[in-house]
């Protein structure tokens, strides 16, 4: 049983990981809340999933590394947004050698920049209390061979989270970031995703929370 | 919202005032077995059991010194009579006596290292074996033992030393599936109100970006969490609540 209800909450779930983007906007709906999903690329499975939920949820196919792809987000939620995910790709491991400027970008853009323009873009109609939640990964304190670009990316996102709630919670807004470790499900990341957008973490705002089976 | 502890058995020490208090209450509003300890506070405790969700069928309180090993034996013995097994410790109880380093006696630098920190592993360890196997261990340490505060030396030492003996005991129990983590709460806006100075009072709140300080049942709500299903991955971890400091 769980304890969160998020009925009548409007959530906005996007990234490019389709697996926490499933499992968080999957979540969501069962506890009540209204879904736009939207991914880059497509997600049959997950159009499928939305729509045997039942409620008015929606997913979109859209590139929220780019302005124009945020837009598109944007037009498929009516009114106001409660509930704001991120989550950005699983970082891949390149070695420093084939880190070229072009993939560098890429990791930076998908992580970064793509949750910079969401919450950018969606900053106006977010509700009064309203809460957003950046998935991330343990990288960025960890480190890893091979996964520096990754790695800075999911660091950024700490100092992101820190400063976008700062900035937003004068207007009741909190920014919390989900790191999650390497050998961690979804579902897993999705449940504690669920807690941070419910009213039960009022008091959490700017807190990165580890997910990571305690490794 | 629907009870989503029923059936759990929990320990809370510290448990009748405060953080400890609010935590207490949630439990039991959400249908745990409730154990609430407390050091000397009878009027604390009757005012706890006053409580409509204070289930007297599942929710008790005892008295008991836990910083002496009678007093930690007449824990174990009530929780086990109470609750026959553990499946979430909440480590709550501590003192505050903040003071300059040159103010700073040699007994108060032993008690506060003591209360805060000490207690919390003997405790444990007292309770190890009732502790069952899928269980959840939360302590409660302090957001100033990150960024440090003037005059609270030997407070922000032992409640950061709470991180450490966070992560290692979730080490050690993960083999059993007991989870282990810290909350960290900011200034706690308790049943008491805040004892500050309305200047002080005010400076701290332009600090706090949420702009209200964080109250006790928001800091239970996520002790509750850590103890609860939805944090099945979250282990070792130090988790603030302070409105965003």
């Amino acid at each position: 049983m769980t304890a969160i209800d998020l009925t009548g909450r409007r959530a906005l779930v996007v990234g490019t990981a389709h697996d926490a983007v499933r499992a968080c906007a999957l979540s969501l709906a069962a506890a009540g809340a209204t879904v736009v999903a939207a991914i880059d690329g497509t997600a049959d499975d997950l159009e499928r999933e939305l729509k045997e939920a039942g409620g008015d949820h929606r997913l979109v196919c859209a590139d929220v590394t780019r302005p124009d792809g945020v837009d598109v987000v944007l037009e498929a939620c009516h009114g106001a947004v409660d509930i704001v995910v991120t989550a950005g790709p699983t970082p891949g491991s390149t070695p420093l050698a084939a880190l070229t400027p072009d993939v560098w970008r890429r990791a930076l853009d998908s992580t970064l920049t793509a949750a910079v323009l969401v919450v950018r873009g969606v900053r106006p109609r977010l509700a009064v209390e309203a809460s957003i939640v950046h998935i991330g990964s343990t990288l960025g304190s960890r480190g890893e061979a091979g996964a520096s670009a990754g790695a800075a990316a999911a660091a950024g996102l700490v100092g992101l989270t820190r400063s976008l709630a700062k900035e937003l919670g004068p207007d009741g807004v909190r920014v919390n970031l989900v790191a999650a470790g390497p050998a961690v499900a979804a579902e897993h990341v999705a449940a504690v995703v669920l807690f941070l957008a419910s009213e039960r973490a009022r008091g959490a705002s700017g807190e990165t929370f580890i997910v990571d089976g305690g490794e | 919202m629907a009870a989503y502890l029923s059936g759990r058995r929990a320990v809370v020490t510290g448990g009748t005032r405060g953080v400890g208090r609010a935590t207490s209450l949630a439990l039991a509003r959400e249908g745990a077995s409730v154990l609430a300890c407390y050091q000397r506070d009878d009027s604390a405790a009757a005012e706890l059991a006053a409580h409509d969700e204070w289930a007297t069928d599942r929710c008790h309180a005892v008295r008991a010194d836990l910083r002496t090993a009678p007093g930690r034996a007449r824990l174990v013995a009530a929780a086990r009579e109470h609750l026959g097994g553990v499946d979430i410790l909440v480590n709550n109880l501590g003192t505050y006596r903040p003071a300059a380093l040159d103010a700073l006696s040699a007994p108060d630098l032993t008690d506060s290292l003591h209360d805060n920190l000490t207690v919390h592993i003997v405790v444990t360890q007292a309770l190890l074996g009732l502790l069952a196997d899928g269980g959840a261990v939360v302590n409660i340490g302090a957001g100033m033992a990150d960024r440090g505060r003037p005059e609270h030396v030997a407070f922000t030492a032992a409640k950061a030393g709470l991180a450490g003996f966070t992560r290692s005991l979730a080490k050690e129990l993960a083999p059993r599936g007991i989870r282990v983590n810290t909350v960290a709460p900011g200034v706690v806006e308790t049943e008491r109100g805040i004892d500050l100075p309305p200047p002080v009072r005010a400076s701290l709140l332009s600090a706090i970006p949420l702009r209200r300080f964080v109250t006790a049942t928001d800091v239970a709500d996520v002790v509750l969490f850590l103890a609860s299903d939805l944090a099945v991955a979250v282990a070792g971890a130090t988790v603030k609540v302070d409105g965003g400091i």
